[in-house]
């Protein structure tokens, strides 16, 4: 504990385990007799000798081998390649279109009717597929519908659309 | 009102149009022509009870006329 002068003051003292006094007093078994040994780790002079040895002739293998520099760059322009076709893959696979479930809806021709022209209520100019795949109907019931609300001059045709795309 | 479309079932008619809407049971897998990357023609085959519709751009009239 501090006191307020900054010196240490002892409060509470303890008694050395009769474990820490065995500790201290067993004789130095053969792992701590290695550790004193320094960075040799125990090895004798001759396997240091051989280690080196073994070293420099693999240090020599590579060395020899006369495509190692060109083996690094081909790898190098492996990994690019192989960057790339990722890449162009992902940009392929964003632009495959997704297959999208609709379920039709199994609806009265009137019932069907009455929708379509709530949804051309809206202003929208709307083509067949557009007001089949909104509604869930059947593409054939709807065209079937859609005659027939131009029959009646409910709708028509939006020329300036057909202007626009012819 | 009835209005029946003009159905074409004969062997060999033909649509042509910018924009058609189609229906089948089984729809192959687009293939793609021979061309340029940017103008290559695809096609497919529909199959089983295919439908097809040239589409027309429809506007409310009383919309149109408001």
């Amino acid at each position: 504990m501090m006191s307020s002068a900054g010196e240490v003051q002892i409060t509470e003292t303890r008694p050395f385990s009769r474990g820490l006094i065995a500790n201290l007093l067993v004789k130095f078994d053969e792992s701590e007799r290695s550790s004193l040994l320094g960075d040799s780790a125990g090895f004798t002079l001759e396997d240091i000798a051989e280690k080196v040895q073994r070293v420099n002739e693999l240090t020599q293998a590579v060395r020899s081998i006369p495509s190692f520099p060109n083996l690094i760059l081909e790898n190098v322009l492996l990994r690019q390649e192989v960057e790339q076709i990722k890449q162009r893959l992902t940009e392929l696979e964003e632009r495959i279109p997704e297959e999208k479930v609709i379920v039709l809806k199994e609806i009265s021709m009137e019932e069907a009717k009455e929708e379509i022209r709530q949804l051309f209520s809206s202003g929208r100019t709307l083509y067949y597929s557009d007001i089949a795949e909104e509604l869930r109907l059947d593409l054939k019931l709807v065209v079937d519908i859609c005659l027939e609300l131009q029959a009646s001059g409910e709708v028509e045709i939006d020329e300036s659309v057909t202007k626009v795309t012819s | 009102m009835k209005v029946s479309p003009k159905l074409h079932h004969e062997l060999g008619d033909a649509l042509l149009a910018d924009r058609i809407a189609v229906r089948a049971y089984d729809i192959d897998k687009v293939r793609y022509g021979e061309g340029s990357h940017r103008d290559r023609i695809q096609f497919t085959k529909l199959r089983h009870s295919a439908y097809c519709v040239i589409e027309a751009p429809l506007k409310s009239v009383l919309q149109r006329k408001s």
